[in-house]
């Protein structure tokens, strides 16, 4: 006879409606600064929160479900590009591409900075200061070394530091 | 040098993360909504579910087919092989539709997928030779006139049988009968229960009632009884007079006194499963065992028979009521929420509602207010999966795609129970 456990489990649906509205906008922006595309972030984040939601019972004990879902989006938006690259060649990536329909200039510049930062540097920046993650973090949810974090990091400050730095010697 | 230090130990200086953060912010926020989201990865997972068993079927249907097949070459004959039950989503969902207003009618109500009401008014097709009240009551309560008979809507609730027909329970002074009636509502017909008996729900064969501790099937076109089986007399089996129950994929459901719901094959009596409600209500469980203290009041097995869904309500007055579901096989408590309360006075939703699987992991409730706007309401469940088994360091889903992990799939094939099903039924007289 199959007996009853007796405990009560978590209710699964909101505890995903509470990751969902505490991450998923956060998630959008940080997935909109790596790829420099809110169309394609969109697209991304509603992948990711797509998966989340399938296998919600498993993804929820992971340690950093918004992590996750991070590298899910990106992972998904990286094999779109190269599907579509494959597919039908595309002009250079304009960085510009999916600008921001509101926000100053002092915005707009500062996505124009991150944009120029190759990706993988864009990746461990968008994960230490958007997503609030440990370069330890960050190396484990990439699937990398803590040395190469600490190195794409340094490389990635070092060069907006040297930009902005550049900027406001010339006034700008 | 001492920048370049400074980096290496991780921190981030003040204007980058000013600047990281004035990109991000500077950007329109995410335009998804969790309805979509929702709706999207209950297709992914139905997908992932499906591979799964679509994998399993191949594997079955090699392991069946090769042996069947070299049987056929050696008798020269072929075999037929009997086709399994079709699981069909969503549930159709009935309930009790009545107008407190004088002269209002009452009938059966529809809800359909869109959320649309379909009215039924069966009452006029079935009893034509005396007055008809509609009344939502207790099987304990009595009828009020030896003259007027009464719509039994509580128990058991309103059912569609899997031909389509209607199925419910109708009460008069020492009687009780169930009739059933044609899709459309325009013709129906009526069975009188023997006494003592009480019709607890029904499939396209026959209606099934308790008597004493046996379960009756009456013949839903003959009205013929005969005992399908008995269970022994200390178990306490007993059908709680204010319960539901239900049929789906062979398996019979329903709530007993002692607060506990039991699951058996519907044909053999053989038990399935034996859960304990008063989880749902670990301050609420009743101190005696009176039959009359168990608060949940309606349930439905999922098409599958695999899940239970059930509503209560007892001890939660700032809710409208609460839904439980359990993983038959296993016992375990997958999710419990509550039906926000609405506004305006409390609305007496256990009698008047109906669960219905929406989708392998949505559970709607639907109950009438018994006025006339608005005439009902409705609220959907997400259903978690059954838990996996604890995480291993290698157990993290994949991020690139795939399933999460190969636990997070249903635990078991579809309608069967887990384990050996111990048998406490002894057929007699079927």
């Amino acid at each position: 006879m199959a007996r009853p456990a007796g405990r009560a489990q978590p209710a699964k649906a909101l505890e995903f409606e509470e990751f969902y509205r505490s991450h998923a906008d956060r998630l959008y922006r940080a997935l909109a600064l790596t790829l420099g595309d809110t169309h394609l972030a969109k697209e991304a984040t509603d992948e990711a929160t797509a998966r989340a939601y399938a296998r919600w019972p498993t993804v929820s004990r992971l340690e950093n479900p918004g992590g996750w879902a991070y590298r899910v989006g990106l992972n998904w938006a990286t094999s779109w590009r190269r599907k579509v690259r494959r597919e039908r060649p595309m002009p250079p990536s304009d960085p510009r591409e999916g600008e921001p329909a509101t926000g100053g200039s002092g915005g707009v510049e500062a996505l124009r900075l991150l944009a120029a930062l190759p990706v993988p540097q864009r990746v461990v920046i968008v994960c230490r200061v958007l997503l609030d993650m440990s370069t330890v973090e960050t190396a484990r949810l990439l699937g990398v070394a803590d040395g190469t974090v600490k190195s794409r990091l340094a490389r990635g400050l070092s060069a907006l530091r040297s930009t902005l730095t550049e900027e406001m010697d010339n006034g700008r | 040098m001492a920048d370049d230090l400074n980096l290496m130990l991780e921190d981030v200086p003040d204007d980058v993360t000013a600047l990281v953060r004035e990109a991000a912010g500077s950007m329109p926020g995410y335009p998804g909504d969790l309805r979509a989201t929702a709706r999207r990865g209950a297709a992914k997972r139905l997908r992932y579910t499906g591979g799964m068993a679509g994998a399993a079927a191949v594997l079955a249907l090699v392991a069946v087919a090769v042996p069947a097949l070299i049987a056929v070459n050696r008798s020269g004959g072929a075999t037929a092989t009997p086709a399994g039950p079709v699981i069909s989503w969503p549930q159709r969902q009935v309930l009790t539709m009545l107008h407190s207003r004088p002269g209002g009618s009452c009938g059966i109500g529809e809800v359909l997928p869109d959320g649309a009401l379909r009215w039924i008014p069966v009452l006029p097709s079935v009893r034509k030779d005396v007055p008809l009240i509609c009344l939502v009551v207790y099987r304990t309560q009595p009828t009020p006139s030896s003259q007027v008979w009464a719509f039994l809507s509580v128990v058991p609730a309103p059912h569609v049988l899997p031909d389509g027909r209607f199925f419910f329970a109708m009460g008069g002074p020492g009687h009780e009968q169930f009739a059933v009636v044609d899709a459309d509502g325009t013709s129906g017909t009526t069975h009188t229960l023997k006494p003592g008996d009480s019709v607890i729900a029904a499939d396209e064969r026959d209606a099934f009632a308790l008597r004493g501790h046996s379960v009756v099937a009456y013949d839903l076109r003959t009205g013929a009884a005969r005992v399908l089986y008995s269970f022994p007399p200390d178990n306490q089996l007993r059908f709680s007079a204010q319960s539901d129950a239900d049929i789906e994929a062979g398996r019979l459901a329903w709530v007993s006194g002692d607060c506990s719901a039991w699951v058996v094959d519907a044909r053999t009596g053989t038990l399935v499963s034996h859960l304990d409600l008063a989880a749902l209500t670990p301050n609420h469980r009743p101190a005696a065992d009176t039959g009359t203290a168990c608060d949940p009041g309606v349930l439905r097995l999922s098409p599958d028979g695999r899940r239970l869904a059930v509503l209560y309500t007892r001890g939660h007055p700032s809710a409208a009521g609460w839904i439980g579901v359990f993983d038959v096989a296993s016992g375990e408590l997958l999710g419990n929420v509550a039906v926000p309360q609405t506004s305006g006075p409390p609305q007496p939703m256990i009698g008047l509602a109906s669960l219905a699987w929406f989708e392998p992991q949505k559970v709607r409730v639907a109950w009438s207010t018994g006025v006339a706007s608005p005439l009902y309401r409705t609220y959907m469940m997400l259903v978690p999966e059954p838990a996996a088994p604890s995480p291993s360091p290698t157990s993290s889903p994949s991020p690139g795609g795939g399933p999460a992990s190969p636990s997070a799939g249903p635990s078991q094939p579809s309608g069967q129970p887990s384990g050996q099903p111990s048998r406490l039924a002894s057929p007699s007289g079927g």
